[in-house]
């Protein structure tokens, strides 16, 4: 999408864009996290701080309308690997969050940018970048989140991320998008189960068997 | 019965004899074991040199002639010591990337001096099996190390250089009216640089910082640190010690640090670190405790250079306070109740 039509789709937007975006800035190194900061906030982006997965944790269940999130994939307790990392994207991606991952990551480039793209990460910036390429990905990010919101609004289209290996075949690829799609509309509707059959044109004892072969329950979500 | 005596005082002296030619044979190995074993801690325990050097001892053993293969990382070496005869022990031992194969060339020998010689011959195995581990322990822990010090210094590197970028661009580029905010904001990050670019260095060169021994404040230098880690601590009694002020910086922000990563793993409560300061002339010990803390499970390991709980952390953090504290003519130690909280106490000479 090129930079010109981004900008219109800012301008069709600008009622959203009025209110401050809000990003989630996931850093275990507390300079670096208080320069960025400092710099998205010059950029009139509401700022909130994690240091580590369990506090990014709290932050998105807490505020579920973070548009983006600039990770790092070191995090504590094991901060020179990406576990942590990768374990933030998952969890964004199981708890259906809309908001857009920007990882900025000092370990290892090649292995942990497949890594997170595969786990679902909108973009990789590799350590050190410049401030304008961090601004300008993140830029991205908000505008994905903002117009993904519009469609889902206005439209009623859910995105679904879906990992499929070819080699699984149909059967596989339409089970993981049933449980996404089960999950995304239970989560929105609280899951009231007598609403989410009435969204999904399904019986309620039809969402009961999902919730058992899925393994669902309330605190999933 | 009398006619009995002259036989037993026989029978009886032959066996003193034996006894006492078979103690003195045992003492001579005994000895000639020792000598082997003085040799090789001597040479470092390095099997090529020990190789080279060991002929001799084997010689006042009665042993005819050595010879030996050594393949040592490619390398190949070997040599024939004394005379080559038909009666020898073969061995072949291998290690990874090392391989000897010796013949130990003896005479024919029988009852006890096979015994002797079978013993003598064991150890002196045991010891050239000894030096390929102790060597292959060495190499793979080095490579190990530097393995994980490389990961470590570039994650450090790279975070300390994206923040200078930033910082720089950010000064280059202020917008109007946000001179105030980022000045407030520098102020924040500094010391946190400067402390991290510290710590990098330290690392780096894992040798105590250089610069003059001066009189500083404990409570000053704890609270500094305990600020740059937004971590909640309480001092009761103060003093001046005579130390290098960036190796008392060091000190505690190892030990802080230590807290710290106990807690990320179990991130339900911060470290809250009570410290006691009290004056043990000519000395100030310093006792810390983390009062949400728990018992240490690895007391033995807790000063342990390149070990750490989890495998997750570099491992050289309390081991480097160790080494500042000593530097400073100091003591630092755990004292580690099995079901009780840790508390490090920390002796430094106070200043006059």
């Amino acid at each position: 999408m090129s930079e010109e039509s981004l900008n219109k789709i800012a301008d069709s937007d600008s009622a959203e864009a009025e209110a401050p975006t809000r990003i989630l800035l996931v850093e275990d190194d507390p300079a670096l996290r208080m320069v960025l900061r400092n710099v998205l906030e010059i950029n009139d982006y509401l700022v909130q701080e994690a240091d580590s997965k369990a506090t990014a944790e709290i932050i998105l269940k807490s505020d579920p309308d973070i548009a983006a999130i600039v990770l790092d994939l070191g995090l504590p307790p094991s901060p020179h690997t990406t576990i942590e990392g990768l374990a933030v994207i998952k969890l964004v991606a199981a708890q259906l969050y809309r908001a857009k991952i920007v990882v900025l990551t000092g370990q290892d480039e090649e292995s942990s940018a497949l890594a997170a793209i595969k786990e679902g990460a909108f973009d990789f910036l590799s350590k050190p970048s410049r401030s304008e390429d961090i601004l300008n990905s993140v830029q991205r990010a908000v505008l994905f989140y903002q117009n993904e919101r519009t469609l889902e609004d206005e439209q009623g289209l859910t995105r679904l991320q879906i990992n499929a290996k070819v080699s699984d075949g149909l059967k596989a690829v339409r089970e993981e998008a049933e449980e996404k799609l089960v999950r995304h509309v239970l989560k929105d509707t609280e899951f009231n189960v007598y609403q989410s059959a009435a969204r999904l044109g399904l019986k309620r004892e039809s969402i009961y068997y999902f919730l058992k072969k899925f393994g669902i329950k309330r605190d999933d979500g | 019965m009398a006619s009995l005596y002259p036989y037993l005082i026989l029978i009886g002296s032959s066996i003193l004899l034996a006894t006492t030619w078979l103690l003195g044979q045992a003492r001579r190995r005994a000895r000639i074991t020792n000598e082997l074993v003085s040799l090789n801690e001597g040479l470092g325990f390095d099997l090529p040199d020990f190789l080279r050097h060991c002929w001799e001892p084997l010689q006042k053993a009665g042993f005819k002639g050595i010879s030996w293969q050594l393949d040592w990382f490619g390398s190949s070496l070997s040599k024939t010591e004394g005379s080559e005869g038909d009666v020898f022990i073969h061995r072949k031992l291998e290690v990874d990337d090392i391989t000897l194969v010796v013949n130990l060339y003896d005479g024919k020998r029988r009852f006890e001096q096979r015994y002797f010689s079978t013993v003598l011959s064991e150890s002196f195995f045991l010891l050239l099996y000894t030096d390929m581990w102790v060597k292959l322990g060495t190499v793979q822990g080095a490579f190990a190390q530097t393995a994980k010090l490389s990961v470590f210094l570039q994650h450090d590197m790279k975070n300390i250089v994206q923040l200078i970028s930033l910082v720089s661009e950010q000064l280059e580029s202020t917008p109007v009216g946000k001179e105030e905010k980022l000045l407030n904001s520098l102020k924040t990050v500094m010391p946190t640089l400067h402390e991290r670019s510290e710590r990098f260095l330290s690392t780096l060169s894992r040798n105590a910082p250089t610069g003059d021994l001066k009189p500083v404040s404990l409570s000053d230098a704890l609270h500094k640190t305990a600020d740059i880690h937004d971590l909640k601590i309480s001092i009761r009694g103060n003093g001046q010690v005579l130390i290098n002020e960036q190796s008392l910086n060091s000190i505690c922000d190892n030990l802080f640090g230590n807290y710290i990563d106990q807690h990320r793993r179990d991130p339900q409560t911060g470290p809250s670190i009570e410290i006691h300061i009290q004056d043990k002339n000519p000395n100030l010990e310093i006792s810390i405790k983390d009062l949400n803390g728990k018992p240490c499970l690895w007391p033995e390991r807790l000063f342990e250079p390149f070990w750490s709980e989890k495998g997750d952390g570099l491992g050289i953090g309390l081991y480097h306070a160790r080494q500042l504290v000593r530097a400073a003519r100091g003591s630092l130690q755990a004292i580690t109740p099995e079901d009780d909280l840790m508390i490090f106490v920390i002796n430094l000479p106070k200043a006059v």
